[in-house]
C-alpha cells in the first residue's frame, strides 16, 4: 500500500518539479533599457581607447544575400548596384580603410524573411551579434524586451547627427521615445512606368512627361484609355504570393485619411469609409481588367519589363534593375495620390547594436564606429540600390539630384512615405490585415465582411 | 567461481518454474541492455521535448525575454474559443452529415464482425458523433474565434490529409504492382519512382514552382503551344492547394512504392498457385492472396502517411506561404508562426500538444481498426 501511496506521489511530483524547473530555468534578457544602465554603458563605450580598439573584431547580421563571390574584395562603392553588392563593398570599405583594424566578420546572408528567425534564435540562445540590421516595422518588438542598446546617448560618442534623419526613418528608430538604431533608408512603394505606352495613349504632358492621375476617376479614366489605344493593362502589382497588394491597400486608406490602427494603437480600425473605399476601388481596377489580380512578384515584372503594363506598383529597390534593362524609356515616380492626402507604405532599413551578455565595452565601441561608418556613407547605399536616403542631407544634396530617376522620388522619402504603424508585434497584426484583404481578394468575402472580420482580428492580435 | 559458473550450475538444481524466471529476467535483462542506447536518445530528443511542450503551453512564455508566466489552460482557451461563441445543431450541416454517415458505416461494420470489435465499435461511435457535435460550435452575429487562422489551418491539414493519404497509398500500391516483375527495366523504374523521395524540399518546391509558374513554367509553355494562357495555379486558391497535393504525391510516393514493393516479394508464390488451379483470375488473386499478404505493410504506410501529412509544411511555407489568402495555410505553419514570428512559444506549443493529441488518437484508432487483423 505505502508502495503505491509513494508511486502516486512520484507521479504527482514529477510535472510539479519539472514546471518549477523550467519556469526557474528560463532565460530573461538582461535589460540595458533603464536611465541609469544606458548611462554607464554609455560612459564605458565612450571611455574606450583607440588602443583597446585595435584589432577588435565584430559579427555582423544581416540579409541582402551573400554575393562576396562577385563582389569580392572590392571597396569600390561608386559602381556597385544592388543592395547585396552595395552592402558588402560598403563592409569591405570599413575593415579596409578603419584606422583601428576593426574586422567585421558577416553572420548569414539569408534572405530577409528568413532572417528573423535566424536573429532570434541568436537571441533566444543568448549569442546574438554584435551589429544586426532590422527593419523600422520589427524594432519595437526587440526594443521593447530591452535587447538593443539605446542609440540617443551613443550617437553622440561618434557625432552621429540623428536631426538630419527624414521623418519616416527618424520614426523607425525609436520606441517610447528613446532611439534604439541607426536609420539606413527609407523603402517604399514607387510607380514604375513605362513611358513609350504613356506616350502611345496620349497621357503625356507637353514635355513628353507622363501625367500622374489625381483622384480615382481619373484614374480609371486614364486606365480605360490606355486599354483602349494600346491594349495593355493600365496598372501591375504583385497581388499573390507577396504584400504589394495590401500595401497598395494600406496607401489608399491613408491617403483618404483613414489608417490600419486607431489612433492609440490599441484596436484595428480599416473597416471604416476610408477602408471600403480603398478596397472597392481596388477591385473595380481589377475587375475592369486594368490590372491582373493573379500575378505574382516575378508575373508582375515580367509582365512590366515586357512592355504589357505601363505603370507598376513595386518598391524602390528596383530602380536601378529597371533603369538598366528595361527595353523602353522607364520613369520611376512617387506613387499617385488618389484620395487627397499624399501617402504611401514605406519601411526602414536600421542599424541596431544588441545587448550582449558580456557587455563587453570595446566590441559595443567597434559595433558603434562600424554603424557611424555605415550612416556616414548613406549616399553610396541610396545611389548603389535605389532606396531613399534616411538622410535630409543626402536627398538636398546635388549629387543625389542628379542621379539617375532620384530626383522623380525624393519626395517620397520628404514627406509621402507613412512608415508601418510602429507597435510590437506588428507581424501578427500584418498577418491579419493581409488575410482580411486577401480574404476579400480570394476566397469570396464581401468587401465590408472581410474588412469586419479583419479589424476584429488585427484588435486581437494587438491583445495578444 | 564466476558468475557464469553460478548460472551454469543453477539450472541442474533449480525447478522448471524458476529456471523459467531465471530465463526470463535474463532476457529482460539483455533486452533493456539492446535498448538501452535507443531508448536514452529516444527520451532525450522525443519523450523530453514532448514533456517540456506540454509543460511550456501552460505559460505565456515569450521566445526572446520576459520570464515565463504560469496562465494554466488559457493558451487552449484561446485556441479552442473566441468572443460570442454559439451552438447550433445543424451549423456544418454537410460536414456533420458525411462524418455521421462515415462513423456509423465504420461502426456497423466492426459491430457486425466478431464480439471483440463491439467496444471499438461504440468508441468509434463515440468519436464521431462527438466530432459531428463539436462542428456545431460556431461564433454569434458580433462574435469571432480568438484565434480563426487556427481552425483555417486545421481544416486545410484535414483536407490536405483525407486527399494526399489515399493518393500515396493508391498509387504507390499500383506502381508497385506494376514494377513487380522480373523485367529488366523494372529495375530502372523503381529508381527513377524513387529518386524523388531523396530530394530534399527545397529542391522539390524549387521544381515544382517553376514547372507550374504561369508565365515561365513548363505547362504554361506546354499551353501557349495551344495558343492557350498559363494557368495560375499557385495564385487561384482552388487550384492551389491541388498544386501541392500533387507535388507531394510525386516527391513522395516513392518511399510507398519500395515499401509495397517489399510487401508483394514476401507474399508467397504458392498461394497464386493455389488460386490459380482454383481457377481465381487477376482481381480475384488480388482481392483474396496480394491485399490479405499486404496488410502488414498497409498498416505501415496508412499509418506513417497520415502521420506525415498531418506534419506538412515545407513545401505549402515555400510554394504558397499559405495563400492565397488562407487557403493553403496549415497547423504547423500557424504552429511555426505563433513561434518564431510571433514569438509566443507557450501558444505554440499548445498547438503543438493539439496536434500531437489528434496525431495519436487518428494513429490509435487506424491501429485499432485495421492493425489487429495485420
Amino acid at each position: 500500500m505505502r508502495k503505491i501511496h509513494r508511486r502516486i506521489a512520484l507521479t504527482a511530483a514529477i510535472p510539479v518539479i519539472t514546471a518549477l524547473a523550467f519556469s526557474g530555468c528560463s532565460s530573461s534578457a538582461s535589460s540595458d533599457g533603464s536611465a541609469a544602465g544606458a548611462d554607464s554603458t554609455d560612459a564605458a563605450i565612450s571611455a574606450v581607447t583607440d588602443a583597446q580598439l585595435q584589432g577588435a573584431s565584430i559579427s555582423l547580421a544581416r540579409f541582402f544575400g551573400d554575393c562576396s563571390d562577385t563582389v569580392g574584395d572590392s571597396t569600390n562603392v561608386s559602381t556597385t548596384v544592388g543592395e547585396c553588392a552595395t552592402i558588402t563593398a560598403l563592409t569591405n570599405k570599413f575593415n579596409a580603410e578603419n584606422k583601428w583594424g576593426i574586422k567585421v566578420t558577416r553572420l548569414g546572408g539569408a534572405s530577409w524573411d528568413s532572417y528573423y528567425d535566424t536573429l532570434n534564435s541568436a537571441f533566444a540562445g543568448g549569442t546574438p551579434p554584435d551589429v544586426a540590421i532590422m527593419h523600422g516595422s520589427s524594432l519595437v518588438d526587440y526594443a521593447s524586451r530591452g535587447l538593443l542598446l539605446p542609440t540617443d546617448g551613443l550617437a553622440k560618442i561618434t557625432d552621429i547627427d540623428l536631426s538630419d534623419a527624414v521623418p519616416a526613418a527618424k520614426t523607425a528608430i525609436g520606441y517610447d521615445g528613446t532611439d534604439y538604431a541607426v536609420p539606413f533608408d527609407v523603402h517604399a512603394a514607387l510607380a514604375h512606368l513605362n513611358v513609350d505606352l504613356w506616350k502611345q495613349a496620349g497621357l503625356i504632358d507637353a514635355a513628353g512627361n507622363p501625367v500622374m492621375p489625381t483622384t480615382a476617376d481619373e484614374f480609371l479614366a486614364d486606365a480605360k484609355t490606355m486599354k483602349e489605344k494600346t491594349g495593355k493593362n493600365f496598372m501591375g502589382v504583385a497581388r499573390s504570393g507577396d504584400q504589394l497588394g495590401v500595401h497598395v491597400f494600406e496607401s489608399l486608406l491613408q491617403q483618404g485619411g483613414g489608417d490600419i490602427l486607431n489612433a492609440d494603437a490599441t484596436a484595428g480600425a480599416i473597416d471604416s469609409p476610408q477602408g471600403t473605399t480603398a478596397l472597392d476601388f481596388m477591385n473595380k481596377v481589377f475587375a475592369e481588367g486594368y490590372a491582373d489580380g493573379n500575378q505574382t512578384y516575378d508575373a508582375a515584372q515580367q509582365s512590366f519589363l515586357g512592355g504589357d503594363t505601363a505603370m507598376l506598383v513595386n518598391g524602390t529597390w528596383v530602380v536601378d534593375q529597371y533603369r538598366t534593362t528595361a527595353p523602353f524609356t522607364y520613369k520611376a515616380a512617387n506613387f499617385p495620390t488618389l484620395f487627397g492626402t499624399p501617402a504611401v507604405w514605406a519601411d526602414s532599413h536600421t542599424w541596431t547594436i544588441p545587448v550582449q551578455p558580456q557587455a563587453d565595452p570595446v566590441k559595443y565601441r567597434a559595433a558603434l564606429e562600424f554603424i557611424t561608418f555605415l550612416y556616414a556613407h548613406d549616399q553610396d547605399w541610396a545611389l548603389g540600390t535605389g532606396h531613399i536616403s534616411a538622410r535630409t542631407s543626402v536627398l538636398n544634396s546635388d549629387t543625389y539630384k542628379a542621379a539617375p530617376q532620384r530626383a522623380n522620388y525624393a519626395d517620397t522619402g520628404l514627406t509621402i512615405a507613412r512608415p508601418i504603424p510602429h507597435i510590437a508585434n506588428w507581424p501578427a497584426v500584418s498577418k491579419a490585415l493581409v488575410n482580411a484583404i486577401e480574404s476579400n481578394w480570394f476566397q469570396g468575402s464581401s468587401p465590408s465582411d472581410a474588412l469586419k472580420s479583419g479589424q476584429a482580428n488585427i484588435t486581437s492580435a494587438l491583445n495578444q | 567461481m564466476t558468475s557464469s559458473d553460478t548460472v551454469l550450475r543453477r539450472p541442474v538444481t533449480a525447478s522448471p518454474r524458476r529456471k523459467q524466471t531465471l530465463s526470463r529476467r535474463t532476457d529482460v535483462r539483455d533486452g533493456l541492455l539492446f535498448l538501452a542506447p535507443f531508448l536514452l536518445v529516444y527520451a532525450l530528443f522525443l519523450l523530453y521535448p514532448v514533456v517540456q511542450s506540454v509543460i511550456i503551453s501552460g505559460f505565456k512564455w515569450d521566445l526572446l525575454g520576459a520570464k515565463p508566466k504560469f496562465i494554466g489552460l488559457d493558451n487552449y482557451t484561446h485556441m479552442l474559443w473566441g468572443t460570442d461563441i454559439q451552438w447550433s445543431p445543424g451549423h456544418a450541416w454537410v460536414a456533420q452529415l458525411i462524418i455521421i454517415t462515415i462513423t456509423l458505416l465504420i461502426a456497423r461494420s466492426l459491430f457486425l464482425r466478431a464480439g471483440r470489435r463491439r467496444a471499438g465499435a461504440v468508441a468509434v461511435a463515440v468519436v464521431g458523433l462527438g466530432i459531428a457535435f463539436v462542428l456545431g460550435f460556431h461564433p454569434g452575429p458580433d462574435g469571432a474565434w480568438n484565434d480563426a487562422n487556427f481552425w483555417t489551418s486545421l481544416q486545410n491539414t484535414l483536407v490536405f490529409t483525407l486527399v494526399s493519404t489515399p493518393l500515396l497509398v493508391g498509387l504507390g500500391l499500383g506502381l508497385a504492382l506494376l514494377l513487380n516483375n522480373k523485367r529488366k527495366a523494372g529495375g530502372f523504374y523503381r529508381a527513377i519512382f524513387f529518386l524523388p523521395y531523396v530530394l530534399p524540399v527545397s529542391a522539390v518546391t524549387l521544381i515544382w514552382s517553376y514547372m507550374l509558374n504561369p508565365d515561365r513554367g513548363l505547362i504554361a509553355g506546354f499551353l501557349n503551344w495551344f495558343g492557350l494562357s498559363g494557368i495560375p495555379f499557385l495564385s487561384d486558391p482552388n487550384l492551389a492547394m491541388p498544386s501541392i497535393i500533387v507535388t507531394t504525391v510525386w516527391w513522395s510516393v516513392g518511399f510507398n512504392l519500395v515499401l509495397f514493393l517489399a510487401g508483394l516479394q514476401d507474399v508467397e508464390p504458392s498461394l497464386y498457385e493455389a488460386a490459380s488451379l482454383d481457377g481465381a483470375g487477376y482481381w480475384k488473386k488480388f482481392q483474396h492472396v496480394t491485399i490479405p499478404g499486404l496488410s502488414h505493410v498497409f498498416v505501415l504506410v496508412i499509418i506513417t502517411q497520415v502521420i506525415a501529412s498531418f506534419q506538412v509544411f515545407g513545401q505549402v511555407y515555400i510554394m504558397t506561404k499559405g495563400g492565397p489568402g488562407t487557403s493553403t495555410e496549415v497547423l504547423i505553419q500557424h504552429i511555426y508562426e505563433a513561434g518564431f514570428k510571433n514569438y509566443q512559444l507557450g501558444y505554440a506549443s499548445a498547438l503543438s500538444v493539439f496536434l500531437f493529441v489528434v496525431m495519436a488518437a487518428v494513429s490509435a484508432i487506424q491501429f485499432r481498426l485495421i492493425a489487429k487483423d495485420a
